[in-house]
């Protein structure tokens, strides 16, 4: 009975839920799902991570390269992310040329980066116009179930962590960079937003960490990105409105799960280092 | 104590003069519609004027193009843009909905082909259209909104939907309600700057805002960021930008006005 | 702006979004209120959808909002001017501007029947009356009157003029009190038929005259009564020899 109203109405069905304040897998209506996260799963890389929010999944592996750095800005390196959702991670993705919930989620996180949120670029820097260090971040998901956004930056934030580089250094007479590759250290100066995604309907309540179904259901999305105290990102593109109230509030809960996350995110990366 | 006292009256005076020349500007640049703003209410949105915290002057053409069933000339400041809107039309099959109309939005940049950050543009656009449009009274219909980029002036999201607002006014299409959308930016020492010109944006900034409002409650449709600020500034932004969008809702006003007078008895 | 509407608001500039109020009278009879094109009922609110000017009538109370159009949405009832694209079957395919292609059987003429059916080739045009129009299905035309009677529809000649004006021109140019068609009419003797998809089909005796009557109703999109009497004072002026 319950699948068949499911099945036919499925926003009936949500509704009811919401009106006794609690989700069909449980939760209550500003809890998020369980994080898992693991540094350094993919020997063959730079830095890696999986990220596993809910259901859903995303591995980021980070390629490091050397390259010259660009020439309006001669002192800073590149982050060149990109977001794959092969066909693989959920029915409704097709194959073919990435689609537009790939690209934007790839917009988004190269938004972060050219925001300087993630990461101060100088610190790629080898020697300034000459060379630079180029990370190409590589997020597949392999499992969509909503919330994509969140999983990929904490992927992303953990993988860069978990970078280690080769010492480079620069001889200016000889015209000629030196890689010591016994040595490596890791990446200073990452910063540590945390991404909180929730879904708005139409009578104003707001569940935050959406599965893809309640995704589809709501009638609006907002990613909050924050680091510590300070709003770094509100994305917000249309739908459902809200007032000031309610934006205050999905500011304090996302402020809550940064620092969890943040918490989380550390113990992995020293548990990591420690295991090496 | 006589150069101190010179130099006292030096500012004194540049400070009068200061205020004829903004005043002056300020009648010059700003539609007339600002103006009376200023006239009408009180001292505080002069000041607000002088202090950089008003909207560029907002100027619009309707009916532009011979063809479309909408589309509209739309500058605020420098910035220029131009937007049509067909619709409704015959949705092709794979993007057919059977419960409501399908929005697509294309946005054209100034030179070259439309990329990733173009990608970025549409997808706020389209998101905020299917919001106010009245999707679900033309089903297995789609409408083609298309928005040329003219020239740059700083704040171009904004202007973009501001102008899709105006071309869907032209089409006729049922609309929920209106959106108006306002820029604004926190420069290095933390002042908030609205609705920015292009020189404001390249000296650099800590955070650059563009909130978009419905005109019912004024609540928020549309948020975009880049950079970060603490949360009490991020307040402050929205709510000044806010304010500010009841300007551009007049401004809506006045250019449907505009355009029924010879029937408005 | 909900707070900007009053109750003195006929003939009144309206946006989408903005709230309706009745008059008084109508608020409190007990007769039914019909809101035409531009508004909806949203709660106990009545809400505007279109940007216009707000107009009413009595007996019924009706309400409805003034708008520009250019695309035309097809309303059952509505005389409409098509192009027959293709042939399907036993109907036609009638391109009549809206989203969707009409469809027009051929046994919908005066005097047709199954043996009996009309000469239409694709590419002329046809003036009819829609007899379905919904959101959800394909419009339907008709040439003939629920009786199958002749009432003027059909095929128009092909020696006349096609063009397109804005949806609310038409409006005007249909609205009884618009003299401009009959005083065209005292100048030079035409023949026309208005859709009200947007659509005027005109023919007058010589090319010429056709295409200087055609200049003359677009032109006089933009124009209020005073200047359309102008223009055609004008135009007699000019027929006459000045």
């Amino acid at each position: 009975m319950a699948t068949d109203h499911k099945t036919l109405q499925p926003l009936e069905f949500y509704k009811t839920f919401l009106d006794r304040k609690s989700r069909p897998d449980g939760r209550n209506l500003l809890e998020f799902r369980k994080v898992t996260v693991n540094a350094g799963s993919i020997g063959t890389a730079d830095g890696s991570a999986i990220v596993k929010c809910g259901n859903t999944t995303v591995i980021c592996g980070i390629k490091a390269e050397i390259a010259a750095p660009g020439m309006d800005e001669p002192s800073k390196g590149f982050i060149i992310p990109n977001v794959t959702l092969p066909p693989l991670c959920s029915s409704k993705i097709k194959s073919g040329p990435p689609g537009e919930a790939a690209q934007s989620a790839t917009q988004f996180i190269a938004e972060l980066v050219a925001n300087n949120i993630i990461l101060d670029l100088h610190n790629l820097c080898i020697h300034s116009t000459k060379w630079a260090w180029v990370l190409h971040c590589d997020l597949v998901c392999i499992n969509l179930d909503g919330s994509l956004l969140d999983a990929c930056v904490i992927a992303l934030i953990t993988a860069l962590k978990n970078v280690t580089l080769p010492i480079v250094t620069y001889d200016e007479e000889l015209d000629k960079l030196i890689c010591d590759t016994d040595q490596k250290r890791p990446l200073e100066g990452i910063k540590q937003p945390v991404t909180s995604t929730f879904s708005l309907f139409e009578n104003g309540i707001l569940i935050s960490d959406p599965t893809s179904e309640e995704e589809q259901l709501a009638a609006g999305l907002t990613s909050i990105t924050m680091e510590g105290a300070l709003v770094t990102h509100m994305y917000k593109p249309g739908g459902c409105t809200l007032d000031e109230k309610q934006v205050k509030k999905l500011i304090q809960q996302s402020e809550l799960k940064a620092k969890e996350i943040v918490r989380l995110i550390e113990e992995v990366c020293l548990s990591s280092i420690a295991e090496r | 104590m006589v150069t101190n006292f010179a130099c006292l009256q030096t500012t004194l005076h540049n400070f009068v003069l200061f205020f004829t020349i903004t005043f002056l500007v300020q009648f010059k640049t700003h539609s007339y519609l600002c103006f009376i703003k200023i006239l009408k209410s009180s001292v505080t949105l002069f000041t607000m004027e002088t202090e950089q915290k008003s909207i560029r002057a907002l100027k619009c053409e309707q009916s532009v193009l011979s063809r479309a069933d909408g589309s509209v000339m739309f500058s605020q400041g420098n910035t220029v843009v131009m937007a049509s809107v067909y619709g409704p039309l015959e949705a092709k099959i794979q993007k057919e909905l059977s419960d409501r109309m399908y929005v697509e939005v294309n946005y054209k940049p100034k030179t070259g082909m439309p990329g990733v950050a173009e990608r970025g543009k549409e997808k706020l656009i389209k998101t905020t259209c299917n919001h106010i449009i009245l999707t679900n009274l033309h089903p297995r219909t789609a409408v083609c909104i298309t928005i040329q980029e003219m020239q740059d002036g700083g704040t171009l999201l904004s202007a973009s939907i501001n102008a899709v607002c105006l071309a869907l006014l032209d089409s006729g299409l049922p609309l929920q309600c209106l959106v108006a959308a306002v820029t604004c930016l926190v420069d290095k020492k933390d002042k908030i700057i609205l609705d920015p010109c292009i020189r404001t944006v390249k000296e650099g900034y800590k955070a650059m805002f563009t909130f978009a409002f419905d005109s019912q409650k004024y609540n928020l449709i549309l948020s975009h960021c880049e950079g970060q600020v603490p949360y009490q500034l991020f307040q402050e932004a929205m709510e000044l930008c806010q304010k500010a969008s009841h300007i551009i809702f007049d401004f809506y006003r006045q250019a449907v006005l505009r355009k029924f007078s010879k029937e408005l008895l | 702006m909900a707070e900007k509407s009053f109750s003195t608001h006929v003939n009144q500039i309206y946006l989408p979004g903005d709230s309706v109020v009745l008059s008084k009278t109508d608020e409190n009879s007990n007769a039914k209120i019909v809101l035409g094109p531009g508004l909806r009922k949203y709660g106990k609110q009545i809400l505007v959808t279109k940007p216009g000017i707000l107009r009413t009538k009595s007996s019924p109370p009706t309400y409805w909002i003034d708008c520009h159009h250019r695309r035309y949405v097809p309303a059952r009832g509505d005389d409409v001017i098509g192009v027959v694209t293709n042939k399907v079957g036993e109907s036609y395919k009638v391109y009549i501007g809206s989203s969707e292609e009409a469809s027009l059987s051929s046994i919908a003429f005066p005097g047709a029947t199954k043996k009996n059916k009309p000469n239409i080739q694709i590419g002329d045009l046809v003036f009819a009356k829609l007899l379905i129009a919904s959101a959800d299905m394909e419009p339907e035309l008709v040439c003939v009157n629920s009786l199958g009677e002749n009432v003027g529809l059909g095929v128009l000649s092909t020696n006349g003029f096609l063009f397109t004006v804005p949806l609310h021109h038409i409006r005007k140019l249909l609205n009884p009190e618009c003299t401009l068609l009959k005083s065209l009419g005292k100048a030079l003797p035409f023949e026309i038929a208005v859709g009200m998809n947007g659509k005027i089909w005109i023919k007058a005796k010589s090319v010429k005259q056709t295409i200087t009557l055609a200049r003359a109703i677009s032109m006089s999109e933009h124009m209020n009564k005073e200047e359309m009497n102008q223009l055609c004072k004008k135009f007699i002026d000019r027929q006459a020899g000045f």
